[in-house]
């Protein structure tokens, strides 16, 4: 009696379960199955949930045609590539040296830093976009990739510092001290112990940058004008105000737009999750 | 204000330099950075031109000509023609004043050329069309518009009016009559409805200000009346919600139109009546392409008829139409202005005007005889009985930022407010723009 | 390209280190060197437009050519302050913001820390299928994930019109007081609008909520709760009684997180509603920015309001990194 009560829990929370997962993931599951139907099948007013007929019209039409006159799909990915890129390369060099510092030295102000860049995560740097905006213009970035690359260094570097520190730490001191006296220079104990050590935290905070740098929206939004320097997010607006015949197109867009992410999101999650609650909650 | 604001400015570089310092090094990574400065001579290897809406091959056509023209001329000089959307133009031009990167010449919306001027982006044509023998003819009206303080900052270019587009098919096979009041129209649209389903009555524009001054007007409303400083504005009247209870309960109480009309710009109300989703349309004249575009068959089947009044008249309408302007920013002024005069040469406008379907704006073109134009017909009628917007820099501001009369009449559609509550804050609220310092 | 860059900072700093430390101990100068480009760039993108929002709050902007440094800036003292704080539409915002935010981090937590508690109870094949799909929730770009709402909410063929349409007329009819959806408005009321903007966000938000939440579980003894519950004493109560106070730290990071998150909620609601032109359904990061970047400029109001945001999430923070700050004192 008892057993039978026990697998009828069983049964009750592997349902719910299920329904969790299905609920969560069902939007993503309609994006992709949109994007491959037919049009007419979109607009049957009876959906399935596959497609019947599946069709890659809608991401040859993204790939073949522009999406503004001059500028087509390619372009926006480019512009979100390289932004991205430059965030991730120069922000994990930045955060990298930073984390040496507070995982390796105690120096003053070094609790004074690390409080502070706790405060800094929680900035809502959106609600600055103003002074953001003049600032860039000031600098002559306005309507430059530059612009973009900027400001997602200041989104994104505070968390990264947060998230290698740990990892910096996690080194055996011993391990460099041991070196040092073998007669190795700092350079050659950075490059030769720390840096092989280090390399898999920094994949996982190069990955938490390049998503925010990736999916940012509000201030491509208003840093940049000339469609050739729109970044993919942004890009998506054209879409709208149109005609609303567009929903497969759209659905492609986005599906393109977000498998880059999903994929390096899933390399790392695990990581992620520690690093953001870990590194909070210990201070 | 006591405050010297000279030394704000100073004081704000000076904030800037520990910034700019350690910010070079990006730019230079990422290689880029504004170029403009150049000293002496201006450039004169092209000309920016910027043109309202998507560029129908006439308008792309046209404006081929007119370059053609231009470089018999300038030989050098290359016309880069860049397309805005309506709806984008207000940020392009945002953008464009911030960043320092504008067009030389462009084209804007007449309703905004006061709100642009306003803003310090557009030159000062002034003593340059005083001097411009072809713009006498130019209907004062619209020329007084594009004024600010005394100085002229755009040329008009064309007019374009409203009218209502129908389904004379379906008409003519219910044998319905073409509707000259506003009982009338809702009386036709519920006949359609009903004879046709899966069809509306009417593709309203809800979230559209211009359609609905027709209305507004026919009523015996104003938008806002002036006397000496002070703006008074005419919605909070009974004339004005007799207005606006009409035009809402076309999708409240009579039903001729759908719920999601409340969010429907012009655009989208055209598209419905183009697919054959509706019976008839508030639409322009110049909206005939785009239509003809999406349902080559339209041809043979619509018609045309002005725009109702309550009680038997036609309604006024709005004097749409464009406006032309040098970007103050722009290094070369009075290439812009040679530009310019070919452009709006009295042949040019006209060719633009019949080509693209809008009217002329000089007097004695207007005087063409349109009645052999079916469509044309209607609209030339209602050129006669056309009306502007309030005449002030801070119109844009209740028009494209705030939105107020689209919200006011969306507002009631969509059941949040009442009449009486939505013109009463629209009403306050458009005085405290438009009095504003 | 990384390397050679550090090592050439710590050549520099090792250089000059050298001959002070044979003179006299001295401070090491390296771990300045290597927070410097940190603290540059969090000096200038951070920290410089906190006290910058300030001063344009406290002047008159209205113009791209004071943006642009072309036009001088008048002082304008608490003008466009007086003028927000008089204004009984910023009082609306600010109540939809707070509203809004208040009922998005409890739905996240709440549904966040329930699908903690189930996935800690799941096999570990299980748990691992659940968690890899509300991963997917939570890994897709804000942007994306709210085109997708907007194209289940579409008027016309969305599937959320085509279900409703399914309910049995006379159903849909009693319960709804319609039966046809179809060119129904789902964004046209303001209360609907916010419930589907708050599935939008929950959805987004609440996968972050329960694999922190889970993780913390991870590291609680687990035998506690069962004992707890050998002893008689239901869910609720092991919950509350042994759970809740040993993951205390998590969840108090986690509404902050949420809070802060769900007061400065954009992109969300920039495609929900089709741009920022929609005024009754503002919120205080929409109202400022479009008081700041729509026509005409008021680049001083935006400032104000973006002021008024900021210091409420400052606040939350601080009392978080003072009842941190107060813990570790106590350790």
């Amino acid at each position: 009696m008892r057993r039978g009560r026990k697998r009828a829990r069983r049964w009750l929370l592997n349902g719910a379960g299920l329904l969790v997962a299905l609920v969560a993931a069902f939007p993503v599951f309609w994006m992709v199955s949109t994007s491959l139907k037919p049009n007419r099948e979109i607009f049957a007013g009876r959906p399935g949930p596959l497609p019947h007929a599946p069709t890659l019209e809608h991401y040859r039409r993204l790939f073949g045609d522009d999406v503004v006159p001059g500028v087509g799909f390619l372009d926006f990915f480019r512009n979100s590539a390289v932004v991205a890129v430059s965030t991730v390369l120069i922000g994990g060099l930045v955060a990298l040296l930073a984390a040496i510092a507070v995982g390796r030295f105690r120096f003053r102000f070094r609790t004074s830093f690390l409080v502070m860049l706790l405060v800094v995560q929680m900035l809502p740097l959106e609600a600055l976009v103003i002074p953001l905006f003049l600032m860039i213009q000031r600098l002559g970035l306005y309507d430059t990739l530059a612009s973009l690359i900027l400001t997602y260094l200041g989104l994104s570097l505070p968390f990264a510092i947060w998230m290698l520190r740990g990892f910096v730490a996690a080194v055996p001191a011993e391990l460099e001290e041991a070196a040092a006296i073998d007669g190795a220079n700092r350079a050659q104990i950075f490059r030769r112990i720390l840096l092989p050590l280090v390399a898999p935290g920094l994949v996982a905070t190069s990955t938490f940058s390049f998503i925010t740098a990736w999916n940012e929206f509000m201030f491509a939004l208003t840093f940049i004008n000339d469609e050739h320097r729109y970044t993919l997010p942004v890009a998506m607006r054209f879409f709208f105000g149109r005609d609303d015949t567009a929903w497969g197109a759209i659905m492609a867009f986005s599906t393109l737009l977000t498998l880059p992410v999903v994929a390096f999101f899933l390399l790392v999650q695990r990581r992620m999750v520690a690093g953001l609650v870990a590194g909070a909650v210990k201070g | 204000m006591p405050n010297a604001p000279r030394e704000t400015v100073v004081r704000g570089r000076r904030w800037l330099a520990l910034p700019t310092a350690v910010l070079v090094s990006v730019s230079i990574l990422s290689g880029c950075g504004g170029s403009d400065g150049s000293a002496g001579k201006p450039d004169t290897s092209k000309l920016v031109v910027w043109m309202m809406g998507d560029g129908p091959d006439a308008q792309k056509q046209f404006m081929d000509e007119v370059e053609a023209e231009f470089r018999t001329r300038h030989p050098d000089t290359d016309v880069q023609v860049q397309y805005i959307p309506w709806l984008e133009a207000p940020q392009k031009f945002q953008a464009a004043l911030t960043g320092g990167a504008g067009p030389d010449v462009t084209e804007l919306g007449n309703t905004e050329t006061q709100g642009w001027a306003g803003q310090d982006a557009l030159a000062d044509l002034t003593t340059r069309f005083a001097g411009w023998s072809e713009g006498e003819d130019i209907l004062p009206e619209l020329v007084k518009n594009a004024r600010l303080d005394g100085r002229q900052y755009g040329v008009p270019w064309y007019a374009g009016v409203r009218a209502v587009f129908y389904r004379a098919d379906w008409f003519s096979e219910l044998g319905i009559k073409v509707p000259t009041s506003w009982q009338e129209l809702v009386d036709a649209a519920k006949r359609l409805q009903a004879a046709k389903p899966g069809t509306y009555g009417i593709a309203l524009p809800g979230n559209s200000e211009l359609p609905f001054y027709s209305i507004l007007w026919s009523a015996g409303a104003e938008i806002a009346t002036r006397n000496g400083d002070t703006w008074t504005s005419g919605y909070n009247t009974p004339a004005a919600k007799k207005a606006v209870r009409f035009w809402t309960e076309l999708v409240t109480v009579d039903k001729v139109a759908p719920p999601a009309a409340a969010a429907w710009n012009e655009v989208d109300a055209r598209t419905q009546f183009a697919t054959g989703k509706a019976a008839m349309a508030f639409a322009g004249s110049w909206q005939q392409g785009a239509m003809l575009k999406d349902n080559p068959d339209l041809a043979q089947k619509w018609g045309t008829f002005p725009i109702p009044g309550p009680s038997g008249q036609p309604a006024p309408v709005f004097a749409g139409g464009s406006d032309i302007a040098i970007w103050k920013d722009s290094k070369r002024q009075q290439l812009a202005w040679d530009y310019m005069q070919v452009l709006l040469s009295k042949k040019n406008d006209k060719k633009f005007a019949d080509s693209l379907k809008f009217f002329p704006v000089h007097k004695d073109q207007l005087a063409t005889d349109y009645s052999s134009d079916r469509i044309m017909s209607t609209f030339a009628a209602a050129m006669q009985n056309a009306r502007m917007t309030p005449v002030t820099p801070k119109w844009i501001e209740v028009s494209r930022n705030k939105t107020l009369t689209q919200t006011m009449n969306s507002s009631v559609m969509k059941g949040q407010k009442t009449v009486d509550q939505a013109v009463a804050e629209a009403a306050t609220e458009m005085e405290s723009i438009l009095n504003s310092r | 390209m990384s390397t050679t860059l550090v090592e050439s900072n710590a050549d520099v700093a090792g250089a000059r280190d050298a001959p002070a430390r044979r003179r006299r101990r001295r401070v090491d100068r390296l771990p300045y060197w290597l927070l410097a480009p940190s603290l540059a760039i969090i000096g200038v993108l951070l920290l410089w437009p906190l006290g910058q929002v300030l001063w344009m709050s406290l002047h008159d902007l209205r113009s791209a050519r004071q943006i642009r440094g072309e036009q001088p800036w008048p002082w304008a003292s608490l003008a466009n302050y007086r003028l927000i704080l008089e204004d009984p539409f910023f009082w609306r915002v600010l109540r939809n913001t707070v509203v809004f935010a208040l009922a998005n981090v409890g739905l996240t937590m709440v549904l966040g820390t329930l699908v903690g508690l189930l996935l800690h109870r799941l096999t570990q094949r299980m748990a691992g299928f659940v968690g890899s799909a509300i991963m997917l929730a939570w890994a897709t770009p804000a942007v994306t994930g709210s085109i997708v709402w907007r194209w289940l909410f579409d008027d016309t063929s969305g599937l959320a019109t085509w279900a409703f349409n399914a309910l049995p007329d006379r159903l849909s009819g009693a319960l709804f007081g319609r039966t046809d959806w179809t060119g129904y408005g789902w964004f046209n009321q303001p209360l609907l609008f916010f419930a589907i903007l708050t599935l939008v966000v929950v959805w987004h938000s609440f996968p972050f909520v329960a694999v922190s939440v889970l993780a913390g579980l991870k590291s609680v003894p687990s035998d506690l709760g069962e004992v707890a519950e050998v002893d008689g004493a239901g869910p609720w109560r092991v919950f509350w009684r042994i759970t809740f106070p040993l993951l205390r730290p998590v969840f108090g990071i986690l509404i902050v997180l949420s809070t802060i998150w769900d007061f400065r909620v954009f992109t969300q609601y920039y495609v929900l509603a089709g741009g920022i032109q929609d005024r009754p359904t503002f919120m205080l990061s929409a109202y400022s920015y479009a008081e700041a970047f729509l026509i005409p400029p008021k680049y001083g109001v935006g400032s104000a309001i973006a002021v008024v945001l900021t210091a409420i999430l400052l606040t939350v923070t601080g009392g978080y990194v003072w009842m941190m700050l107060r813990r570790e004192d106590q350790r």
